[in-house]
């Protein structure tokens, strides 16, 4: 579904990834993790048209993404859903989900759509008209993720859905998004720890200084693999 | 045969050396001294009447500029500040019958105690809430004035009466002697600003632009520091005000309205915000345009208008960075020497004139002091940004078009325009 | 006794008008991130397009009040186009304030260009109705002022339903909240700062047709009514909507008691010297938040 090869970006003249390749497949629940600062936002900054490419390739559904303004990304059915919410706060829930649908096809839909978040989320609709600042941590990172899916997402890229969470919420929503990937959308997840995502993970990808290092299934990653990158690479 | 970078602060002898440019007085003595004939080759009355208002405006000009450049602050008071030093000024004479000569340093200092009075709470407000505040505070000021039906002041009508400071000279004398004063006092305020920008003192000052919260992480040299540049503003200011009210024998609140100031904004950022020639060049080339628009008052609004918002726009380095990068040029063309040196001995060396690094400004020494600021500066407040463009594309397209002080004070990310070495973000 | 109550029902008028006006401000301001000195010039152009249709063309007072809102709109997009959009998304300018210059200039270029095309003298124009009211006593209201007070009814709470329901008002709000989030649901950034801006320039163009009958139609009867709504900003909190429409009235009031009791030359200053106070004591207003990096 999704095919980035040889990807190169970065901010302005600071070159963060350095020919990253990644694929996801459909239906599939694929992890980047990696010690922070690695580049794994950037990838998917990159990937949803935040920011530009320097080189390499991004196909999504066989057409080529390269260049492609954010919001028609969005509206091919690649969406982003960024760390740490950036929820419209002074909105309600509701209003919040809502502006998930703006894309014309998608608001067309969107009452439907939201029964559908509600379902998976039904703390989401008790507080339907309640401003989104007034929720908690935990209700946010649902808020959060219920609005990216109100968009008829066929991919959604979730940026570190455990950000603090307590442990117990952060099973709960790992458990939805496990949910949304067998029937809802294709999934992404970057994800710092990886324990949290081992139990749903179809696929890892492991990503070191904007490079990926190492790649396989759940099983095929060691427990060694990970040690080694995350000490040889502290306080770098 | 190019020279070597050590060999241009030998040129510059001891300045260099310290990074300081060599403040050019004598070449200032010249060019004085030069001017100063005019009046007495030039029978034209009108057009030395003309001369003595750009060189008052020149000296507004750089008093607000000098409170931008080194404070970080759009002053939009600062007419009131120079009218405050007119109306000390103008009112000793009047009422209590002084000679304009005592007057004038009361000007001074008034003008002095207003802008400390009215800079010090915008201190640690950023942007335009400085602006603001300075703003409302002068406008409370002019209307004050405008309600006073007590005569003091003399009301919406203004205050009328004042002694000259050569009223024993015949009209035509005391218009040259204006001239000459206010030609020497222009030039000596350019030096000393010129120092000031480019004294250690100048350049911790430099860095503060990027300090929004006055009290945290400010040591008292700072803070005195600040103070010190609001107070020789204001004093300068005074002076203007003074003289401005002494030579028109009057001064009316009309003088402090958005107008004027809207003038003085326009003077300052087509001739160069933050530079220390830009404020003359900017007053001279309005004024003159002005003059030549005179009687077609509505055009002339509108084209200065023009003309202030295509400077924001394409050249906001002003008049003076673009004589600053095309000397640049020049002296390229005749050296092969190409980039590469520290600022302090290209500016070292732009004051000696001989070797050469882009864009080089005498004011460029402060460029390493706001690059050091910056890497401690709180995040900048943002505006809205571009769909697609990011960081990327505006920082890879306009490297080095911005001469040195510009950037400085408007630019709260200087750091992606001014160098493509850093790289961490 | 009664001298107070006309003072309160003209305070409240006049602070139903700075609501309408300064409420453009406000939605430019949490939008875009400006300060838009052109807002006073919009309802003046709103007075000039109504004086045009009325007095010139003979038509209704209805239909100049819709004309001027419209025309007033139109100029609120050029506003965008010519002296903010060009600012957008730059590196090396300090955007809020170069964007308040820059509106603050384009202002003065309308004011010009309206001498120009009309000359410079006051036009009159007629209220929408004529006449006044008896409420008690001696106590009168005019009928232009219940006017307004519909009209000013009408207009926030249709600009209130606009913004909470209406995808396109959602927008706006979404991306004066949390700009990267809107982009990411593929809000377009460009469309919504010019409809913010044409917007800006409706609610401006309404408030400088109803205060047309009162002052004049001249090229400077926008100069007063920016200066109030920064008032008005100020004491709400920049960007914030509840904030403005509360302030709004306050202000009116405080306007208007102060030029009944003190005397008129001195509201003015009485408005700035409010800035003032609270530029010191409580930059982000009424109704700001603090953690918004006012300081």
């Amino acid at each position: 579904m999704l095919d980035v090869s040889g990807l190169q970006a970065g901010y302005g003249a600071a070159t963060v990834l350095e020919d990253v390749s990644i694929s996801v497949d459909e239906g599939k629940l694929v992890v980047v993790t990696g010690p922070n600062g690695h580049g794994k936002t950037t990838l998917l900054r990159v990937l949803s048209g935040l920011l530009p490419v320097n080189s390499g390739e991004i196909t999504f559904l066989g057409e080529r993404l390269n260049g492609r303004s954010a919001s028609s990304i969005v509206a091919r059915g690649l969406v982003h859903i960024p760390q740490g919410d950036l929820l419209f706060v002074d909105l309600t829930v509701e209003q919040n989900l809502y502006m998930g649908a703006y894309l014309r096809d998608a608001w067309k839909g969107r009452r439907e759509r939201m029964r559908r978040v509600y379902e998976l989320f039904p703390r989401l609709e008790e507080r339907r008209t309640q401003q989104a600042r007034t929720l908690s941590g935990g209700e946010r990172r649902m808020l959060g993720i219920g609005r990216g899916l109100m968009s008829n997402a066929t991919l959604l890229m979730v940026d570190e859905p455990a950000l603090g969470l307590a442990p117990v919420l952060v099973q709960e929503v790992y458990a939805t998004l496990d949910k949304i990937a067998r029937s809802e959308a294709t999934v992404l997840l970057v994800e710092e720890t990886l324990a949290n995502a081992k139990d749903i993970a179809d696929y890892v990808y492991l990503m070191d200084t904007g490079h990926i290092v190492h790649q396989g299934t759940m099983t095929e990653f060691g427990e060694d693999v990970l040690a080694s990158t995350y000490l040889g690479n502290s306080g770098s | 045969m190019s020279e070597t970078p050590q060999a241009a602060p030998a040129k510059a002898g001891l300045a260099g050396l310290l990074g300081w440019s060599r403040t050019p007085v004598v070449p200032t003595i010249v060019v004085v001294i030069v001017l100063a004939l005019i009046p007495l080759v030039w029978r034209n009355d009108y057009i030395i009447s003309l001369l003595v208002l750009m060189l008052l405006f020149s000296l507004m000009t750089q008093s607000w500029n000098l409170t931008i450049g080194m404070c970080g602050i759009w002053n939009f008071g600062q007419l009131a500040i120079i009218a405050i030093g007119g109306y000390a000024t103008g009112l000793l004479t009047v009422k209590l019958g002084m000679s304009a000569w005592l007057a004038l340093p009361a000007g001074v200092v008034a003008g002095g105690l207003a802008a400390v009075i009215m800079v010090l709470p915008s201190i640690r407000l950023r942007g335009i809430y400085a602006s603001m505040l300075t703003f409302a505070f002068a406008e409370v000021v002019r209307l004050l004035i405008i309600a006073d039906s007590t005569g003091f002041t003399g009301g919406p009508f203004g205050l009328t009466g004042v002694k000259g400071l050569f009223d024993f000279l015949s009209p035509s004398w005391s218009l040259r002697a204006y001239f000459w004063l206010t030609l020497v006092l222009t030039a000596a305020v350019m030096l000393l600003i010129h120092r000031m920008m480019n004294s250690p003192f100048g350049m911790g000052l430099v860095g503060l632009r990027e300090t929004i919260r006055f009290s945290i992480g400010m040591g008292i040299n700072r803070r005195v520091q600040f103070i010190s540049a609001t107070l020789i503003s204001g004093l300068i200011a005074g002076l203007a005000g003074g003289l401005y009210a002494t030579f028109y024998h009057g001064i009316t609140p009309s003088f402090m309205g958005l107008g004027p100031m809207g003038l003085l904004v326009i003077m300052v950022v087509v001739g160069g915000l933050g530079t220390v020639r830009g404020p003359i060049i900017g007053a001279f080339a309005v004024t003159i345009l002005s003059e030549l628009l005179r009687d077609t008052v509505m055009w002339r609004l509108v084209v200065q208008g023009a003309l202030l918002l295509l400077v924001l726009a394409f050249w906001p380095a002003g008049i003076d960075g673009l004589l600053a990068r095309s000397l640049a040029k020049l002296r390229g063309w005749m050296n092969a020497e190409e980039g590469g040196e520290s600022p302090a001995v290209a500016a070292a060396s732009a004051a000696g004139g001989s070797t050469v690094a882009e864009a080089a400004t005498v004011d460029a020494p402060a460029q390493s002091a706001v690059q050091v600021a910056q890497a401690t500066a709180p995040p900048p407040a943002a505006g809205p940004v571009n769909e697609t463009g990011t960081a990327a594309a505006a920082a890879s397209a306009k490297p080095e078009k911005k001469s040195g002080r510009f950037m400085a004070w408007l630019n709260e990310e200087a750091k992606k325009a001014t160098d493509e070495g850093k790289v961490k973000d | 006794m009664d001298t107070l109550a006309q003072a309160i029902i003209s305070g409240l008028v006049f602070g139903a008008i700075y609501a309408i006006m300064t409420m453009g401000l406000t939605l430019v301001y949490g939008c875009l991130r400006t300060l838009n000195m052109a807002q006073g010039a919009f309802g003046m152009v709103g007075g000039y397009a109504a004086w045009l249709i009325t007095t010139d063309m003979g038509a209704p007072p209805v239909v100049g009040l819709i004309v001027g809102a419209i025309a007033a709109a139109g100029v609120g997009m050029l506003t965008h186009f010519i002296s903010i959009k060009p600012l957008v998304g730059r590196k090396d300018i300090d955007f809020e304030m170069t964007a308040y210059i820059s509106t603050l200039v384009v202002a003065i270029i309308f004011s010009a260009s309206i001498i120009l095309l009309f000359g410079a003298r006051n036009k009159a124009i007629e209220p929408l109705i004529d006449g006044r009211l008896t409420v008690f006593g001696t106590v009168t209201v005019a009928w232009q002022q219940i006017a307004v007070a519909v009209v000013a009814f009408l207009c926030l709470g249709g600009l209130s339903l606009m913004l909470s329901k209406t995808r396109q008002g959602l927008s706006i709000m979404a991306v004066a909240q949390q700009f990267d989030a809107a982009k990411l649901m593929g809000v377009p950034a460009g469309r919504v700062y010019w409809v913010t801006m044409a917007l800006a320039g409706l609610l401006g163009g309404i408030a400088g047709v109803l205060l047309a009958p009162l002052y004049f139609v001249s090229p400077s009867a926008g100069d007063l009514p920016i200066l109030k709504g920064l008032t008005v900003a100020v004491v709400a909190g920049l960007g914030s909507i509840r904030g403005t429409i509360y302030a709004a009235f306050i202000i009116g009031l405080i306007e208007t008691l102060v030029a009944t009791y003190v005397g008129s030359l001195w509201s003015l200053p009485v408005l700035f010297a409010i800035i003032v106070v609270f530029m010191i004591v409580r930059p982000y207003g009424l109704f700001g938040k603090p953690e918004e990096e006012r300081l």
